[in-house]
């Protein structure tokens, strides 16, 4: 790393005693911001929302740049500027139905590329076919879960985060990031059953 | 990700293999070339700078009015005059020890002699001078009555 760019620890010293200034904050930007705005991928399957929030949450952090009290990582606490965005994105969204009956739904584009590269391993056409629905499945099920199923579900096999990391991130006790996690898979499983006996 | 929730709910069952396809859509869905994070750079600290200089114009105002209020209260001119040093006062017991009474009675004495005070020596210059005038041109015309 050169000597320009801060450590994540530097970073947070500055950010705790709120001397961190407007470069070392576009440093911060460009060190999260393909992470920001996957989560938000996952947690909205919606680019242009992705893409506003990540600028949003940047922005919000920037301005509550004071309250950040170094408890947790810099990470964690733009994970969670972040969630939150999601979260009242989400709820604004369900508020105005009409937005939904006027715009494109996502779960009904096909994820042809990366499937493709899914179902390689499988031999026939069929295969890859299942796969595909599979994989939409789980996005279709993931945007119906409840905020906290889904924020857990998609902390943990989107974006590959401890149990510690995804309770620290949400603000929860680990026994209730275990019990909203079992029940969002309980979720997708059965979804998942229901689709293959379907068929 | 190995932990006890792989273990306990994902362990035989193809679930897993489903989620880790669901995960590389999600890569798939977030990839995005250069340009668009170098634009999203770009936007966050245009905006950040805006809210910068959103908050600059009330300190901007506030720092105009006091410069614009000591100004105005040094170029226009008050009943008191802008610098008034005070009178260096000495107690009356110091002046006593300071100035015996002999010395006191020698000015009081130049004082009298002089005639006019000090101060009001360029105002008695000029009244002679008149005077001196006035004695000239009344010369002058008892000489041409003759």
């Amino acid at each position: 790393m050169a000597d320009s760019v801060l450590s994540l620890a530097e970073m947070q010293d500055k950010l705790t005693s709120s001397v961190l200034t407007a470069d070392d904050f576009d440093e911060l930007v460009r060190r999260n911001q393909k992470r920001i705005f996957r989560l938000l991928m996952a947690l909205l399957r919606d680019e242009d929302a992705a893409d506003t929030l990540t600028q949003e949450c940047f922005l919000r952090a920037y301005k509550k740049r004071a309250s950040f009290r170094g408890d947790s990582s810099v990470d964690t606490w733009v994970y969670r500027i972040a969630v939150n965005l999601a979260r009242d994105y989400q709820r604004s969204k369900r508020e105005g139905f009409w937005k939904r009956m006027f715009s494109a739904t996502p779960e009904n584009e096909e994820d042809t590329s990366v499937l493709d590269t899914v179902a390689s391993d499988h031999a026939d056409a069929e295969s890859q076919l299942l796969a595909r629905e599979e994989v939409e499945q789980v996005w279709y099920t993931v945007r119906r879960l409840s905020d906290n199923q889904r924020e857990v579900f998609v902390l943990r096999y989107a974006e590959d985060m401890s149990l510690d990391e995804i309770a620290q991130t949400l603000e929860m006790q680990i026994g209730t990031v275990k019990s909203h996690l079992n029940r969002a898979l309980t979720t997708v499983r059965k979804r998942l059953e229901e689709h293959r006996h379907g068929r | 990700m190995a932990d006890e929730m792989d273990d306990r709910d994902l362990k035989n069952n193809d679930v897993k293999s489903t989620l880790v396809a669901w995960r590389e859509s999600v890569d798939r869905h977030a990839e995005r070339p250069d340009w668009f994070w170098a634009r999203q750079r770009a936007l966050v600290s245009s905006r950040m700078q805006q809210s910068r200089t959103r908050r600059f114009p009330t300190l901007a105002w506030a720092g105009i009015a006091a410069t614009v209020a000591v100004g105005i209260a040094l170029i226009v001119p008050g009943d008191k005059p802008a610098h008034v040093t005070p009178p260096t006062t000495t107690p009356n017991h110091e002046l006593r020890a300071q100035i015996s009474d002999h010395e006191l009675m020698q000015g009081l004495e130049e004082t009298m002699n002089s005639g006019v005070p000090d101060a009001l020596q360029p105002a008695s210059t000029l009244e002679q001078a008149m005077e001196q005038a006035n004695t000239a041109v009344t010369t002058s015309k008892v000489k041409e009555s003759r």
